[in-house]
């Protein structure tokens, strides 16, 4: 049977034909196509690269926004806050009051004398305190 | 089996070098088929060779870090772009030089590297495979495009036809169509021949 009787003889003959003709190609044509895939080939790489690049560049962002954010917020925050020696003396007053036994049972005591005499002590020391000035200017 | 070639993307630098040397090896067994589709369709060496490296370019550029089997389907669809940018450009470009007095290619016809044959095939095997094929680049350049696109990227290429509707943007029904048009238009003209 021929190939102009049977398609498919017909379909591999012309495969094999054109095959053969692909690889027949001339050295100039060869060494052109060399040439495009290796820029080709190079492209690539450039273009890898700079997807690697790309996928950095979200969080290098974010990185210097947060860089930019501290270096702002920072110092401000330094100014609002109390000194800090001051603070800590302060803070170490009000613990030693909370922790002094003495003094919180002096206050929640239900025992009224001590406030008695203690306002006793006062207007005695501001009555005295006037008669001892009525004296000195009696005497001058 | 490389990560490239099992779709697969990892940018890791021993993958990245395995999908390079996957690319380079597509790249190089698609070379040659393309540049005849190429050419029977520009019906210039030249041409061709662009159309191809443009399209090997684009591949790489755009398209590298794409599951390995979809690099031919692609590739073709680009090459296809191409061939028809080069081919409304040269309109324009033969419409301009018909008015030129210039305007030759005798100096590159006779450039002796151009001329130059692969060395594999033997003289006489040669001049009969040259006669056959001059009928058959006959017969293919009078087919119409579609059917000789379609004819050259299923019978050379071996892609199905799936890939081939998707390599020329059309519909599976339209590939088989013109395939078959294609086929027996060439049984035609060269049945007696091949």
């Amino acid at each position: 049977m021929s190939a102009s009787e049977d398609p498919a003889l017909f379909e591999r003959r012309l495969r094999g034909l054109l095959q053969q003709h692909a690889d027949a190609c001339s050295g100039r044509v060869r060494s052109r196509l060399t040439q495009a895939r290796h820029a080709a080939l190079a492209r690539a790489v450039e273009g890898r690269s700079r997807t690697g690049r790309r996928l950095w560049l979200p969080a290098a962002g974010v990185l210097a926004a947060a860089a930019v954010w501290a270096m702002i917020l920072v110092p401000h925050r330094a100014a609002e806050a109390p000194p800090t020696g001051g603070g800590a003396l302060v803070r170490a007053q009000d613990m030693a009051l909370l922790t002094d036994r003495d003094g919180l049972a002096l206050v929640e005591s239900d025992d009224g004398q001590f406030y008695e005499w203690a306002a006793a002590q006062a207007g005695s020391a501001t009555g005295s305190a006037a008669t001892a000035d009525g004296s000195d200017q009696n005497g001058g | 089996m490389p990560a490239a070639l099992r779709g697969d993307v990892d940018r890791s630098p021993s993958n990245a070098h395995t999908a390079q040397h996957a690319l380079g090896q597509f790249l190089a067994s698609v070379e040659l088929k393309a540049f005849r589709i190429a050419q029977a369709a520009l019906r210039h060496e030249d041409d061709a060779l662009d159309a191809v490296q443009d399209a090997m370019l684009q591949l790489a550029r755009a398209y590298a870090d794409r599951p390995a089997e979809e690099w031919k389907p692609l590739f073709y669809r680009i090459l296809e772009n191409r061939i028809r940018d080069l081919q409304r450009r040269r309109s324009v470009r033969d419409r301009v030089m018909a008015w030129l007095p210039f305007a030759t290619d005798a100096e590159e016809a006779n450039d002796p590297i151009a001329m130059a044959e692969s060395p594999e095939l033997p003289a006489p095997r040669r001049l009969e495979l040259d006669e056959t094929m001059a009928a058959l680049q006959r017969a293919l350049t009078a087919l119409p495009r579609r059917q000789q696109q379609v004819f050259l990227l299923r019978t050379l290429e071996g892609l199905d036809v799936a890939q081939t509707a998707r390599a020329m943007g059309c519909s599976q029904g339209s590939v088989k169509t013109h395939y078959f048009r294609a086929l027996r238009a060439l049984r035609a003209q060269l049945g007696e021949l091949i």
